[in-house]
């Protein structure tokens, strides 16, 4: 039968796979290594595995989608394509300028990346528009031609087109590519207005450099996989998740690949609002702490912000993307002391090779994971992947040398520390990332997954103030199952500055959005009845030189979009001017396919594990601590700390004066106990 | 270390972290709320936490020259008043380099006092880059000003909030001063606001940690920082060490002005002595007495430990003799507005000063220390651009392109932002091939800005420097490019601008300015085959330039 949905989100470690039949609500979930020089052997090893592990074949497969690292990957390692840019005379060096900022106000040893399209490779053409979108200057169909038959002999794999004022005036910029790509149809060509078309000449013409940098090994990679997907018998449209979590077939993908960077935590995030909005718990915290470092985003009411700009590796890419702030510290991270004898942890990480000290394969350096064995809040040969077994006194030693010794602490102690400060400095980005959203920080419920962020989630939680964590099923996998629930969107946008005082007519500059999107839609086999659309328009007091974004219902007039913009100025930013002029600037849309939730379940009360116990370390001593398993746990059952929930991907801790329930749907809620300080 | 040292080490981390984040915060919220896009979308303000004695205890980095000034208020507020005097719901504004620690006068500062357990435990603080304050030339940084007189309206430390409300009398006072009443309200308006909620987020820090918990931290979080400041400086080849570098003018059409240094480096601890510094100016160059130390504090940060947490004790083991009335000890009333150039070269000198000191991966050649604003105005409209320059060649590695360095780090504004905002046209922004100096590692390149204005009646103001000397190189480097400013009027007519300049502009009129890249490092004879090609190919230097530098032969086996 034609009903299992498959998520994959690939990892550097690890490509985590998850199927679900949509009938009868079952799960699967795999691990599989990642295989980082072709990543499409992980993802077809994983979906093999799980396939057979649920018994079906390929061909019942309904719907897969997959959240990738590929791009992102090439950006680090900077394995791309070879790409010249053409660019408005006089321009030649705006990769370079960049924004004129030092990436370290005081490390002067700390250089910006080089940009990805060397200066040898920019070629300045004649042509201008002005900031009003007149033309200046015109382009010279003959000099682009010349010069199309000289990139031509130089063998580019890419080409990126990279004019100014194209967000509003795109003609140039269109009329350039359409030239170069006939003298070189194998190039992989893509203009500004096409891959960014919003204003900021750095920010625009960095991400149209990238997504030339990434797009013919991209374009194989997506080709590769499609392939060995039929091969295994899987029909299915092949959908990836962009960075902002909507799904976008595979032409879409290999058009602008530059947009599924940064893709699995993206899904993960948007999935958790959705995951948990049957609970009703107000505004969320995620807390997905990985090996090396931790992204956490703030959900007002369940919902992701959106940020339009983030770096990678120094590279900005401008794009709308689920807003998430990146900690360098996992549970990977390393512990030591600072010439000053003060505990710091990370950004400094074991890795997954040797990996902390406890996993015996020759890690020398204290990690946050040891910290966790000593103090027994992991047990050995719990939490992991495979039969790896935790070797607690490789952790003693190694904590006790690298920070008890120094500082006369017993290993104990100095683990504590090491918890505490590490707790300490998420708890500092999460409380600046509320606060700078207008979120009361100690309101806000956290969600915990990923490895080790349900370990750490209560310590972090009671840091900040905070009496609630929940703990999805299956934490370790979460951002795999979230692919699960997300919609097929694509994001459209313009950059159009239009005063409102003149009450113009605001969905006209919707229309070619808007019909854009349908296309688009329907090119993607979505039903008329499944179209939706959100429209934003981000809008400034004149003079201003930041935006912010005000939603645009169908059809509101520029009247109401003036009150709104007021009212949301006040609310975030402190203070509204009711006399001053506001512009729009840039008109946003974002085309979605409305689909029925369908939750996957998960494997509840499954196992008949009893309880055992261990002495684990809290505060100041050691307290006998019931242990569960948590595939043995029913809803309804209610757990008073301390206590631990042990499973396949992860360990969840309930500390004295917290108490966990498991709600209908298997996740874990856990509260603080007000009466007693912890 | 007893066994109590360890957990109150553990104990500081973690309030550390609350009281950083604290700071950040209050700069959070300023950014977010100001109105002008100085403070907006260049970032150019600071904030921190002080104790009750008036220590630096957490500050967030984003301007290192603002260290320093905010301190400098906090004292003269402490000096005028009886701290029995203070309240809760107070807030003193100021700004002026001679009555309260100033930088110069657009960088107005605001400071809280924070009660809990009955008593005045804290301050918080912020400083804030203000686009004009008044004085004749529009922006309020001419390099030629006077006197403090002429540089805009004067604040010693007062009240501009009682009881949690501001003083709308004294705001609308200062903003009638000023070239835009309407920002400045707000900007300030927002100043105490965010200090406001600073002071309630620190109080919930004690309300958690225990005020005597918090104020050991503090203790703890000076000592730190000073031990890990004087670990850093025994670790320097102990020596005395001189340098001294020139500004072109005083910007009152001096000669050149001398800057120089003697460092002593013994036993953990650095003195700094600048005597045969020029005099005091007569143009706007003086660099006011907390800009000085701020220069110094930013000085041994980077030099030294660049990661170690920027409060009280980062001088704790450093000494800093300057010659009374000179260029950087200025006497009341020397104008200051321009103190951006002199701080920004002094830490060149420095810098150059104790090079030979350092571990060999922390010696730079020169860079463009010194910085070129230019300011454009019109009906309705200032705008400032701080055009950055080359960094300095690194014994390992090029210098960078187009930054900023040292006690400067502003960004550019985007020329489609420029375009849609004003009436002016960028028509060239690049980097100045060739400006560079040459070496094994190549110094940075400079940048080269042109705007045309498109209305007649277009002001405009240059402050810059490194017109006549280029940045030095080291170890055997070459030096860099000078800077240069050139006019080119509508019928034709070129004129290059002195480095300090004020010229009225029509339509068509551009002002071009190419800015000095950094030094080189080592012999350009070490320079490797590969890096010179790929010098070449990108078009970094001209051929013509390389052959003479690097030799005809090196040229040939490069391009082979």
């Amino acid at each position: 039968m034609n009903n299992v949905r498959m998520g994959i989100d690939v990892g550097g470690t690890f490509t985590d796979v998850v199927a679900t039949d949509e009938t009868l609500g079952t799960v699967w979930h795999h691990k599989e290594p990642s295989t980082p020089d072709d990543p499409s052997r992980a993802i077809l090893r994983g979906a093999a595995h799980v396939l057979t592990k649920a018994g079906r074949r390929g061909a019942d497969v309904s719907f897969f989608g997959h959240g990738t690292t590929v791009i992102t990957n090439m950006i680090l390692e900077r394995k791309g394509a070879h790409v010249a840019m053409l660019t408005t005379r006089g321009f030649r060096d705006v990769l370079d300028l960049g924004r004129q900022a030092r990436p370290h106000v005081y490390d002067y040893r700390v250089r910006r990346p080089s940009a990805l399209v060397a200066r040898r490779d920019r070629y300045e053409v004649a042509e201008r528009v002005d900031g009003q979108g007149m033309e200046l200057v015109p382009l010279d169909d003959a000099e682009l031609t010349e010069l199309a038959k000289r990139l031509a002999a130089e063998n580019y794999d890419a080409i990126v087109v990279c004019f100014l004022h194209a967000y509003r005036a795109p003609k140039h910029e269109d009329r350039a590519a359409t030239i170069l790509q006939r003298a070189m149809p194998d190039a992989y060509v893509t203009t500004s207005n096409q891959v960014a078309p919003e204003y900021r000449e750095f920010e625009r013409f960095a991400t149209t450099a990238l997504n030339g940098f990434v797009g013919p090994r991209a374009v194989r990679y997506f080709e590769a996989l499609g392939e060995g997907l039929r091969e295994i018998g899987i029909a299915a449209p092949v959908y990836t998740v962009t960075s902002n979590a909507g799904l976008v077939d595979l032409n879409t993908a290999k058009e602008i690949p530059v947009r599924t960077a940064l893709s699995g935590p993206a899904a993960g995030v948007r999935g958790i609002g959705r995951i948990l909005a049957p609970h009703g718990l107000g505004d969320l915290v995620t807390f997905d702490v990985g090996g090396t470092s931790t992204d956490i985003a703030i959900l007002p009411e369940g919902a992701p912000r959106t940020a339009r700009v983030r770096e990678v590796n120094g590279h900005p890419v401008l794009a709308p993307m689920v807003d998430i702030e990146v900690i360098g510290a996992g549970g990977g991270s390393i512990a030591r002391l600072d010439p000053g004898g003060a505990v710091v942890v990370g950004p400094e990480s074991a890795g997954a090779n040797p990996g902390p000290a406890s996993y015996g394969r020759g890690g020398t350096h204290a990690t946050v994971t040891d910290a966790a064995l000593v103090l027994g809040r992991i047990g050995a040969g719990a939490g992991l992947v495979g039969d790896l077994h935790l070797d607690l006194r490789a952790a003693e030693a190694v904590v006790k040398k690298s920070v008890g010794a120094p500082l006369g602490l017993s290993a104990e102690e100095a683990a504590q520390g090491i918890l505490e400060i590490a707790t300490a400095g998420m708890a500092r980005t999460i409380r600046s990332a509320a606060l700078a959203r207008g979120v009361k920080p100690e309101q806000l419920c956290l969600v915990a997954y990923g490895g080790a962020g349900p370990l750490l989630g209560t310590d972090v939680a009671s840091a900040l103030g905070i009496g609630r964590v929940v703990v999805p099923l299956a934490p370790g996998t979460l951002c795999a199952r979230a692919i699960l629930v997300s919609d097929i969107a694509r994001d459209f946008s313009v950059t159009q500055i239009i005063p409102l005082a003149a009450d113009p007519d605001l969905a006209v500059t919707f229309a070619g959005m808007r019909a854009e999107g349908t296309r688009w839609l329907e090119g993607e086999g979505v039903p008329l009845e499944d179209l939706a659309f959100e429209c934003s328009i981000e809008c400034r007091y004149l003079g201003q030189n930041f935006e912010i974004a005000v939603p645009f219902p169908e059809k509101a007039s520029a009247e109401e979009m003036r009150a709104k913009f007021h009212a949301l100025h006040d609310e975030t930013q402190g203070f509204s001017l009711p006399d001053r002029e506001i512009e729009a600037v840039t008109f946003r849309l974002t085309a979605r396919s409305v689909r029925p939730d369908t939750q996957p379940a998960g494997d509840l009360g499954q196992t008949n594990h009893p309880p055992t116990s261990r002495r684990v370390f809290f505060g100041r001593g050691r307290q006998e601590t019931a242990v569960f398993r948590r595939s043995a746990l029913v809803p309804g059952e209610r757990i008073d700390g301390p206590a631990i929930i042990e499973e396949d991907t992860s360990t969840t801790v309930i500390p004295p004066g917290w108490a966990g329930a498991v709600l209908f749907d298997g996740i874990l809620s856990l509260t603080r106990d007000n009466t007693e300080a912890t | 270390m007893s066994a109590l040292d360890g957990r109150a080490m553990i104990r500081m981390g973690v309030i550390h972290e609350r009281l950083l984040a604290v700071a950040e915060d209050v700069g959070e919220l300023l950014i977010r709320g100001a109105f002008s896009s100085n403070i907006k979308e260049r970032r150019d303000c600071s904030t921190a936490i002080f104790d009750a004695r008036g220590r630096l205890i957490a500050q967030a980095d984003h301007m290192p020259i603002h260290i320093g000034s905010l301190l400098w208020g906090l004292r003269a507020v402490l000096e005028r008043y009886d701290v029995r005097e203070i309240a809760e719901g107070d807030a003193f504004v100021m700004n002026d380099p001679y009555l309260a620690g100033g930088t110069h006068l657009p960088d107005i500062s605001v400071l809280t006092p924070v009660f809990a357990e009955g008593r005045l435990c804290h301050f918080v603080g912020n400083i804030a880059h203000h686009a004009d304050v008044g004085g004749p030339v529009a922006g309020s940084v001419s390099g030629q000003s006077p006197d403090i007189f002429h540089e805009g309206i004067r604040l010693p430390p007062i009240r501009i909030a009682r009881g949690g409300r501001p003083d709308r009398d004294l705001i609308d006072l200062i903003a009638a001063n000023t070239r835009a009443p309407m920002e400045r309200r707000l900007d300030l308006t927002t100043q105490i606001g965010a200090n406001a909620r600073g002071a309630a987020l620190l109080q919930d820090v004690i309300a958690d940690c225990g005020l005597a918990d918090v104020e050991a931290a503090g203790e703890a979080i000076l000592a730190h920082t000073g031990a890990r400041i004087r670990a850093g400086l025994s670790r320097l080849r102990a020596g005395t060490y001189r340098a001294t570098r020139y500004l072109d003018d005083d910007g009152a059409g001096s000669e050149l002005v001398p800057l120089c240094v003697t460092a002593t480096v013994e036993d953990g601890r650095l003195t700094l002595d600048f005597a045969g510094s020029g005099p005091e100016a007569n143009g706007a160059v003086n660099l006011s007495a907390s800009s000085l130390e701020a220069t110094v504090a930013y000085c041994v940060k980077a030099l030294i430990d660049p990661g170690v947490a920027a409060n009280g004790g980062l001088l704790e083991a450093v000494t800093i003799r300057a010659p009374e009335g000179s260029v950087i000890a200025p006497r009341e009333p020397a104008a200051v507005a321009a103190r951006a150039v002199t701080s920004n070269r002094l830490a060149g000198v420095i810098f150059d000063a104790l090079l030979p000191a350092l571990p060999e991966e922390r010696r730079m050649a020169a860079s463009n220390d010194s910085t070129s604003l230019v300011v454009l105005s019109g009906e309705g409209f200032v705008y400032p651009e701080s055009i950055g320059g080359g960094a300095g060649a690194l014994a390992d590695r090029d210098g960078m392109d187009a930054v900023h360095v040292h006690t400067v780090n502003s960004t550019n504004l985007p020329v489609e932002v420029l375009e849609t905002s004003y009436p002016l046209l960028c028509t060239r922004y690049a980097l100045v091939e060739g400006s560079g100096g040459a070496g094994r590692h190549t110094g940075g390149l400079g940048i080269a800005r042109e705007i045309e204005a498109l209305r007649d009646g277009t002001g405009m103001t240059l402050r810059s420097d490194g017109h006549r000397f280029p940045a030095p190189g080291a170890a055997g480097g070459g030096p860099s490019s000078v800077t240069r400013a050139v006019l080119t009027r509508a019928d034709g007519e070129v004129e290059e601008l002195p480095s300090k300049s004020t010229r009225g502009l029509g339509a068509g009129d551009r002002v071009l300015i190419e800015t000095l890249g950094g030094g080189g490092y080592g012999p350009p004879a070490e320079r490797r085959t590969e890096h010179l090609r790929a010098d070449l190919l990108n078009g970094r230097i001209s051929r013509a330039r390389a052959r003479e530098i690097y030799g005809e032969a090196a040229v040939a086996s490069a391009l082979a």
